[in-house]
């Protein structure tokens, strides 16, 4: 029974008691749609977490000395930074490459000090991979002339600001002598990182060069790339043997690991709220099934047979999950785009260490959405394929003479 | 001249048990069904007729005995190959009519041939033929529930005729309809008996079709009473 006719007794079936229809479709509607949006919300919100740690300090993927990578010891830096920055930059996948160099340092400012860590970076080149041009709070981004940026917690300790004078003291990587540089604060930062909000000293290369006693070294070099994806096509090839290549998964695990634990958990909230309307399905199935009990006897007598009976039912709500996934798919859209566009305010929340001070914008994560929509609409009726199923075991004059 | 047997039954029994011992609805009962026949099992209510016309019509399986359909012994098929024969080889008409409401008057003639998987343009050719032959043409687009009784059954006769089945079992036709459109109901099938030689069986105890049926046989109690020897054909 594979033609239009299936279709038209199911379609007409589905509207035999059009307010219970209706009411089963509700649930379908708003329960996908509140599923589609709850996960495009929380794809927006992890695509910003993600965002404000790359953009804010990791890059999309870092290389290091291997030693440095292990140890984190700021004595195994890198030597020929500046080939190696020029053998990276030539790589097609990579935009930016930006080295930076670390060192443990005291920050102090009149009778106020705090353990830092001083970065030297290249300006220019930070501004490929991270996003600190566009987060300076007061002030300005770094130059070549000297100078300092700073964390705005930082600033908030050591109560300075912008113009204000700090002094670094930074031990010498080489021979352990102590030299300390009077800085001017150009800029302050809010990251929403706190590693660098609260914890750092960005001077450009040759100052911290100069403070660590290095030359043409860096601790690490920072990459993004020109795709936008998560990982880049195939990994850039090192030029040295010494050197190790990390994306910022490796470098983060604990986010990627919560990253991709989310996802589980949204497929599992799923499944848990699909359970529940299911349950609603199979009530109305099961009502639906008791009224037009005689009318199955009669439709087997005629000789349809039990595939075709069952595919007759299940054709039902197959309708029923599609008209449903439709709609859903639609409101759950609609409703991420509104939302999309004002933005929702979580001003306090913090997940994972990084605050969601901004509005959070849910991403229309089509490939999701339709996953869910495609998921409701398989479900539906394989649940009305596990209620009618009895039917199968079921005589004609059994049926006829139970409803007479 | 000898004529093809449709159906027969030998000694067939369906017993059911009950709390109240067993219940022998239909005991030992031998019959055939000839071709073209107009025939009647007559006997009071409880007597058996129903279950021995589900017997015939494979909706119900005998406790013992044989039943040969088109010379083919139905004992042992499956579910679905006994769907079929009810399918390909027998058309229902029931007392309530049983049409299917959320289908139209066409729709319901053309149910059993889009079974067969016959094309939509054949079947509903075929559908507007046979309403003609019940005189419900222009009802075609109509719901069972706009159509008066003997219109609904009347639809229900278009039904079972429509893919030309070798029987047409009759459960009591014309229980609910009163006199005049049941007179007109036996004469309509008894027309399409004469013209296209179509085998009818009827459970019944309607005196007006056991006066019109080519043969009757009486069961009471499950056994075959007696066979009228008037035969008409």
């Amino acid at each position: 029974m594979t033609d239009q006719m299936t279709f038209r007794l199911a379609w007409r079936n589905l509207w035999r008691r059009p307010r219970r229809t209706l009411l089963t479709l509700s649930a379908l509607v708003l329960t996908l749609a509140m599923l589609i949006f709850f996960g495009n919300l929380m794809s927006g919100m992890w695509d910003r977490i993600i965002r404000v740690a790359t953009s804010s300090l990791v890059g999309q993927a870092q290389v290091h000395l291997a030693e440095y990578r292990r140890t984190q010891d700021p004595e195994r830096f890198l030597r020929d930074r500046d080939a190696l920055i020029s053998a990276l930059e030539r790589q097609p996948q990579v935009k930016g490459a930006s080295a930076r160099i670390y060192a443990p340092a005291l920050a102090a400012m009149g009778d106020r000090s705090q353990s830092v860590r001083l970065m030297g970076v290249d300006p220019e080149r930070e501004a490929m991979v991270t996003s600190w041009k566009d987060r300076i709070w007061q002030g300005r981004y770094l130059t070549d002339d000297g100078g300092a940026l700073i964390g705005k917690r930082l600033a908030e300790k050591l109560e300075i600001g912008v113009d204000s004078k700090l002094v670094v003291t930074v031990a010498d990587l080489r021979t352990g002598d102590l030299n300390s540089v009077l800085l001017r604060v150009h800029g302050i930062l809010w990251t929403q990182n706190p590693k660098v909000d609260e914890g750092s000293v960005i001077v450009t290369l040759p100052t911290a060069e100069k403070l660590a006693g290095l030359q043409n070294a860096a601790h690490e070099v920072a990459l993004t790339w020109h795709t936008t994806g998560e990982v880049p096509p195939t990994t850039p090839s090192l030029p040295r043997d010494d050197l190790v290549f990390s994306t910022w998964q490796e470098l983060i695990p604990g986010m990627a690991q919560a990253y991709n634990l989310q996802s589980g958990y949204l497929w599992f909230s799923f499944v848990v709220v699909f359970l529940l309307v299911a349950l609603s399905i199979a009530n109305t199935m099961n009502m639906s099934l008791m009224e037009r009990h005689r009318e199955f006897g009669i439709l087997m007598a005629l000789g349809t047979s039990d595939r075709q009976l069952v595919g007759g039912i299940v054709s039902e709500y197959f309708l029923l999950g599609g008209l449903g996934s439709v709609a859903g798919l639609v409101l759950g859209l609609l409703i991420t785009l509104a939302c999309a566009q004002t933005g929702i305010t979580l001003t306090g929340v913090e997940v994972m260490g990084f605050a969601l001070d901004e509005p959070l914008y849910p991403r229309t994560d089509l490939a999701f959405s339709f996953g869910q929509a495609l998921t409701f609409w398989v479900l539906t009726p394989l649940i009305s394929y596990w209620s009618v199923n009895r039917l199968r075991r079921m005589d004609p004059v059994e049926i006829l003479q139970a409803s007479m | 001249m000898q004529r093809e047997i449709v159906a027969k039954t030998i000694d067939v029994k369906r017993h059911y048990e009950t709390k109240g011992g067993c219940v022998k609805a239909v005991d030992g009962v031998t019959m055939q069904v000839e071709a073209g026949e107009f025939l009647a099992i007559a006997g009071p209510s409880g007597s058996g007729k129903s279950t021995l016309l589900n017997l015939l019509g494979m909706l119900d399986e005998p406790t013992d005995g044989r039943i040969r359909l088109e010379g083919r012994d139905i004992e042992g098929l499956s579910r679905t190959e006994r769907a079929r024969i009810r399918r390909d080889h027998i058309g229902f008409i029931f007392q309530a009519y049983n049409l299917i409401p959320v289908l139209t008057v066409a729709e319901n003639v053309e149910y059993v041939m889009m079974l067969q998987g016959q094309d939509t343009a054949s079947r509903r050719q075929r559908a507007l033929e046979v309403l003609a032959e019940v005189e419900l043409e222009g009802k075609e687009d109509r719901f069972p529930q706009e159509l008066s009784g003997g219109q609904q059954q009347r639809v229900a006769v278009a039904r079972a005729i429509a893919s030309r089945p070798a029987l047409i079992l009759a459960d009591e036709p014309t229980a609910n309809l009163d006199s005049k459109t049941a007179i007109a109901l036996i004469d309509m099938m008894e027309r399409i008996n004469r013209e296209q030689g179509t085998t009818f069986v009827f459970s019944t105890h309607d005196p007006r079709i056991m006066k019109r049926s080519s043969r009757m046989i009486r069961i009471c109690d499950g056994k075959l009473e007696e066979e009228a020897a008037e035969v008409l054909v």
